[in-house]
C-alpha cells in the first residue's frame, strides 16, 4: 500500500511531521501532563471516598482524555500555514483528504497512542475495577481515532485565527456521543454486562468519521489555505 | 428559476422580492398567532392532570419544533450554496443562526419554567433537553466561527462546511442522548395513527407551530435585507 503514489505524499507528511515531533518533545508531552493533571484535580476535589472516586472515574478519564486530544489543536496546521507549507500542499497533486488523513494519523500517533499507554495507569490510581480497566482498553483506540480526526478539522476551521478557544466551542459539542458510548461501554463492563452494543456502536463512529471528516477537513484546508 | 436565484442575491432584486413578500408574510404571521394565542390561552380546555399551567406548551413546543427546523435548513441551504455558488445562501445562513439559537434558548427557558411545577425542577439531564442544550452549542460555535474569521469569502465556505458537519451529526447526537433513559414523556404527537392529544389541544398547538415558522420567514426576510445593506455600504458585517 505505501508504494503506490497515492501514498508516496501521505508517508512523507507523516513522516516529516514525526520527525519536527521527535525534535519538539514537550509538544506531544505536554497533553499527556494535562491529562495527569485533570485527573489529579478530579481526584482531589472528591475527596478520600475511594467507591464515589471508581464510581465516576470513567467520566473523569473520558472528559480529560477529549479535553487532552482537543488541547494540540493549535500546533497541528498553523505551522504550516505560516510557513507556507499549506499552500505548497494545496499546489501539490498530493489528494488532500490524504493530506488530512495524514495530520489526523501523526496526531493519533504523537496524542492518541500516549494516553492510550497512560490512562490504564490513571484508571488504576482512580481505583476503576479491572474489568473497568480492560473496556477502557478496549473503548480508547476508536475513541482516540475519532478524536484526532474532531481535532485536525478544529484545526482546519480556526487554522488562522487567534482566538484558542473557539475550536473547544466548535468540536466539543460534536463529541458528546463518543463520551456518551465510552462510558455507556465501561459501565457496562464495571456492571458486569455484556459491552458489545456500545463498543460497536463507538466503533462505529470511529469509522465514520475516518471516511468522512478527511473529506470536510480537505475542503476546509482549501478554503482556508487560499484566502 | 435558476437565474431568477442567482439574481435575487443582488441587492435590489432582492429588496423588491421582499417589498413584495413581506406584507403577506407579516400578516399571515400575525393572523395566525393571534388566532393561535387566543385558541390556546382561552378556548383550549385545561388538562386534567397539570391546570392550567400545561399551555406553557403552546411556545415550548413549536419554539422547539422552530430551533431544529432551523439548523436543518441552514445545512440544507449551506450546502446548495456550497455547490451552486448562490451569493444570497450565506447571507441566509448569517441570518437565520442567531433566530436558531434564540428559539433554541427559548425552548430551554420555557422548558425550565413548565419542569419546575411538574417535575418539581428546574433541569434535569435527559435525552431531549439535553439535545437541546447540545443545539444551542452547535449554533453558538457557527455564529463564534462566522464572528472570527474575517475573509468573507472563506467565513461563508468554512461556515457551510461546519453547519453541514453538524447536520450529521444531529440525529447521532439525538440517538446516543437518548441512550439515557429519561423523565421526558415520549413524543406525543407525532403519531399518525391517533394523535394522543385531545383535538382542542393539538389544533391550536398546530396553529402556533405554523405561525413560528411564519415568525421566521418574516424575521428572515428583514435581517437578510438588513445584511445585504450592510454589505452594500461596504460594512461588510456578515455577509
Amino acid at each position: 500500500m505505501y508504494s503506490s503514489p497515492l501514498f508516496k505524499g501521505y508517508r512523507a507528511i507523516v513522516q516529516r511531521d514525526l520527525t519536527s515531533l521527535r525534535r519538539r518533545p514537550f509538544d506531544w508531552l505536554l497533553p499527556l501532563a494535562f491529562f495527569m493533571l485533570v485527573n489529579m484535580l478530579f481526584a482531589i476535589a472528591i475527596g478520600g471516598d475511594r467507591t464515589a472516586l471508581a464510581n465516576v472515574a470513567p467520566a473523569i478519564i473520558w472528559s480529560a482524555v477529549l479535553l487532552a486530544a482537543l488541547l494540540t489543536h493549535d500546533g497541528i496546521l498553523r505551522p504550516d500555514y505560516e510557513s507556507g507549507f499549506m499552500e505548497q500542499l494545496l499546489l501539490s497533486p498530493h489528494p488532500l483528504p490524504l493530506v488530512a488523513l495524514a495530520k489526523s494519523s501523526v496526531h493519533w500517533l504523537t496524542t492518541g497512542v500516549p494516553l492510550m499507554l497512560v490512562a490504564p495507569l490513571v484508571a488504576m490510581m482512580l481505583g476503576l475495577s479491572p474489568r473497568g480497566i480492560q473496556a477502557l482498553l478496549l473503548t480508547l483506540p476508536p475513541t482516540t481515532i475519532a478524536m484526532s480526526l474532531l481535532t485536525v478539522f478544529a484545526a482546519a476551521l480556526t487554522v488562522g485565527q487567534k482566538n484558542h478557544l473557539l475550536a473547544t466551542l466548535l468540536v466539543l459539542p460534536l463529541t458528546i456521543p463518543l463520551l456518551i458510548f465510552a462510558v455507556a461501554t465501561i459501565d457496562s463492563a464495571v456492571a458486569g454486562q455484556s459491552l458489545l452494543a456500545p463498543a460497536a456502536l463507538l466503533s462505529a463512529l470511529a469509522i465514520l468519521a475516518l471516511t468522512l471528516l478527511p473529506l470536510a477537513i480537505a475542503g476546509v484546508i482549501r478554503i482556508m489555505g487560499g484566502q | 428559476m435558476w437565474n431568477w436565484l442567482h439574481q435575487l442575491a443582488s441587492p435590489p432584486c432582492f429588496n423588491r422580492f421582499v417589498a413584495m413578500l413581506l406584507p403577506w408574510l407579516a400578516a399571515a404571521w400575525l393572523t395566525t398567532f393571534m388566532i393561535g394565542l387566543w385558541w390556546s390561552l382561552v378556548k383550549a380546555p385545561a388538562d386534567y392532570q397539570q391546570g392550567e399551567g400545561y399551555r406553557i406548551i403552546f411556545i415550548h413546543v413549536p419554539a422547539a419544533w422552530l430551533s431544529l427546523f432551523i439548523y436543518v435548513v441552514m445545512a440544507s441551504v449551506a450546502a446548495i450554496g456550497l455547490v451552486w455558488k448562490f451569493k444570497l445562501a450565506p447571507v441566509f445562513t448569517a441570518a437565520s443562526a442567531p433566530l436558531g439559537a434564540a428559539f433554541t434558548a427559548l425552548t430551554l427557558v420555557t422548558g425550565s419554567v413548565w419542569g419546575k411545577p411538574m417535575w418539581g425542577t428546574w433541569w434535569v439531564w435527559d435525552a431531549r433537553l439535553t439535545s437541546e442544550l447540545i443545539l444551542l452549542f452547535l449554533y453558538l460555535g457557527y455564529i463564534a466561527l462566522q464572528n472570527t474569521i474575517s475573509d468573507v469569502r472563506s467565513r461563508n465556505q468554512a461556515g457551510a462546511i461546519l453547519l453541514i458537519v453538524g447536520v450529521v451529526n444531529i440525529p447521532i447526537i439525538h440517538y446516543s442522548v437518548e441512550w439515557w433513559n429519561t423523565l421526558h414523556q415520549p413524543a406525543s404527537i407525532m403519531k399518525f395513527d391517533s394523535p394522543s392529544v385531545h383535538p382542542q389541544m393539538l389544533y391550536p398547538l398546530l396553529l402556533m407551530a405554523i405561525s413560528f415558522k411564519l415568525f421566521y420567514g418574516t424575521a428572515l426576510l428583514l435581517a437578510m435585507q438588513c445584511i445585504l445593506w450592510q454589505r452594500q455600504r461596504g460594512g461588510n458585517e456578515y455577509a
